[in-house]
């Protein structure tokens, strides 16, 4: 076990690496000298040779790397070129309310859609089948973008029942917090489900299959302990990945949800800071989005022992 | 078999009907999709305007029209780039193994720990928010999957008895990649590319509505539904017809890759 452990965390550590040098290398492949963006057209040539020293551009690309990842490890995502914020402080507070979303939307599509998942495969090429895999499909067929102006079309603006504009906190007030997450929860959720009602569904199928489900049937026991008992716990791990990914996928492109619904969220800050070529607010979004994947896939993995044991042993 | 030819068919029409509306509309569309009309803004669907018109009283038909040939042929370039660099990667990944197949899985590893989007956004940066920047953007971001899923189908055909034979009749390394590995490849590299297709037109569709896509005045159906956004109210059909353009579209590749899994590869079943 300790050993599984140790392995999954060492085989982390390359990815992570490479992930900053990605990220590191994204913002310095970028047209255009940062020195001069940040202090605008009427810089004259000795503050932008002198900001270029402050900066570090003057040093060579591996010294810079290394700076970088000191500053990044004691924290220092440096400073908002717009509004001069520090940038840690700015993405961790949006990635709260991003988060929330995510969170939220992929653990109410996934108490629904798995259950919904192994019905539709212990009831193969039935009316329910077809019926669950049909709506599955056409689910994640529907940009979330659209469904989600669809239902403040609907919701918001035809009955009124939810906020169309703006955002409160739930921190800030309970009620008020919740009805703002309803619509984008509700919209991603439902995409989602799609994803996962199929992958559960190939999974069990792939399970139900085996030698020792007819076993268990033979052995007489009733079908639903034959589909929970024993198929479900084996076909659950390759959904659990799902699940996994699924997270970390919504977190790199909540930016769309987030500007159906003005959340001021992660992803609106990092699509708004490619709007204004706001270099540092890009980088810190983009590292803290792909670190997050890396770690959710990680803590997937480290979990997965707890539905299917046989892992450890390979 | 009868579920598979469903999907097929029920895919196959829409993805047809996707391509016959993109290709007439290189050549004709019912209106200048560009002419301004403010006498007509906003005009309900109806005898002049089938599908009425948008803020400007530009044929919204016309739009979605120009607008599916923009998607089609950024998916189809997107793909084309993903496919052939990521067929190239992974052949030369699983055939030559050893270091320097680990140094390609280690890098292709990390890029596909970043959400395909995410990359994209991060290279969108770099590139410059149009067109070709987004091919390039997005060819990038999926290029790690497909080299993966090559490399995965090389490495089980290089032990086959029949690549054997081919480097004992003195064959060159060269011409048994591309001339006996390659073409067993390409069942799951249309499996992946199929669902790829569909990848790159919802990416763009979303990029576009975020305005890090094709610039206006160009249609797209993602700039469509962001520049149609704040009409919704009035003009419920600036939101309604390019969504369900997206989504008839995304919904026959989804068919359509169903059908094609089922058929050319059994084992990829359940691989989103």
């Amino acid at each position: 076990m300790i050993r599984f452990i140790l392995k999954r965390l060492l085989m982390a550590v390359p990815t992570v690496v490479i992930v900053s040098i990605t990220v590191f290398a994204l913002i310095r492949f970028i047209p255009g000298d940062p020195a001069a963006l940040m202090l605008g057209d009427m810089a004259d040539p000795k503050q932008i040779e002198a900001m270029r020293v402050t900066l570090g551009l003057d040093q060579s690309m591996l010294q810079q790397f290394f700076t970088w990842v000191g500053h990044m490890l004691t924290g220092d995502f440096g400073r908002s070129i717009v509004t001069d914020e520090p940038v840690l402080h700015l993405v961790i507070s949006r990635f709260l309310v991003s988060a929330q979303i995510v969170f939220l939307a992929v653990v109410i599509a996934s108490l629904i859609a798995v259950p919904a998942g192994v019905i539709a495969a212990w009831k193969q090429n039935s009316i329910t089948d077809l019926a669950l895999v049909g709506i599955a499909t056409i689910l994640l067929s529907i940009p979330t973008f659209w469904m989600g102006l669809l239902f403040l079309l609907f919701f918001g603006l035809k009955l009124g029942w939810l906020p169309v504009l703006g955002y409160v906190s739930v921190s800030e007030n309970l009620t008020a917090g919740l009805l703002y997450l309803a619509l984008p929860v509700m919209t991603l959720f439902i995409h989602e489900m799609g994803v996962i009602i199929r992958m559960a569904r190939a999974s069990t199928l792939e399970v139900l299959r085996l030698d020792y489900i007819t076993h268990a049937r033979a052995k007489g026991l009733s079908e639903s302990a034959v589909l929970w008992k024993h198929a479900f716990k084996n076909a659950f791990g390759p959904t659990w990945t799902m699940i996994g990914l699924i997270l970390g996928n919504l977190l790199g492109g909540i930016a769309v949800i987030e500007t159906v619904f003005t959340v001021p969220g992660l992803g609106r800050l990092l699509v708004d800071g490619i709007f204004q070529r706001d270099y540092p607010v890009i980088q810190g979004c983009l590292l803290v989005v792909a670190l997050s994947y890396v770690l959710v896939n990680l803590v997937v993995d480290l979990l997965y022992p707890l539905f299917d044991p046989r892992v450890v042993a390979e | 078999m009868k579920r598979l030819t469903f999907n097929g068919v029920i895919g196959g029409s829409l993805v047809a009907f996707l391509l016959i509306a993109a290709g007439l509309g290189l050549f004709w569309t019912p209106r200048d999709p560009m002419a301004l009309n403010f006498l007509a803004r906003l005009a309900p669907p109806g005898a002049g305007h089938i599908l009425g018109t948008d803020e400007f009283g530009r044929d919204v038909l016309s739009r979605l029209m120009v607008g599916a040939r923009a998607s089609v042929w950024i998916g189809f370039l997107t793909v084309a780039f993903a496919a052939i660099c990521g067929t190239l990667i992974g052949l030369i990944s699983g055939y030559a193994r050893g270091w320097v197949d680990g140094m390609i899985m280690a890098i292709n590893n990390a890029l596909l720990a970043f959400p395909g989007i995410l990359l994209a956004l991060g290279l969108l940066a770099v590139f410059g928010a149009n067109q070709y920047g987004i091919i390039v953007a997005l060819g990038i971001a999926y290029t790690p999957s497909m080299a993966r899923v090559v490399r995965g189908a090389v490495l089980s055909l290089r032990e086959r008895e029949f690549i054997e034979a081919s480097k004992v009749m003195g064959n060159s390394q060269l011409y048994t990649m591309f001339r006996h590995i390659l073409p067993n490849c390409l069942a799951p590299i249309t499996v992946l590319s199929t669902s790829m297709f569909g990848w790159a037109i919802l990416s763009e569709s979303a990029l576009s509505f975020l305005g890090l896509g094709v610039p206006p005045p160009a249609p797209t159906w993602g700039n469509m539904l962001a520049s149609g956004r704040p009409f919704i109210e009035q003009a419920v059909w600036l939101g309604f017809f390019p969504g369900l353009c997206i989504a008839l579209t995304l919904l026959g590749i989804n068919l359509l890759g169903d059908a094609l899994r089922d058929k050319l590869d059994p084992r990829m079943r359940g691989l989103r």
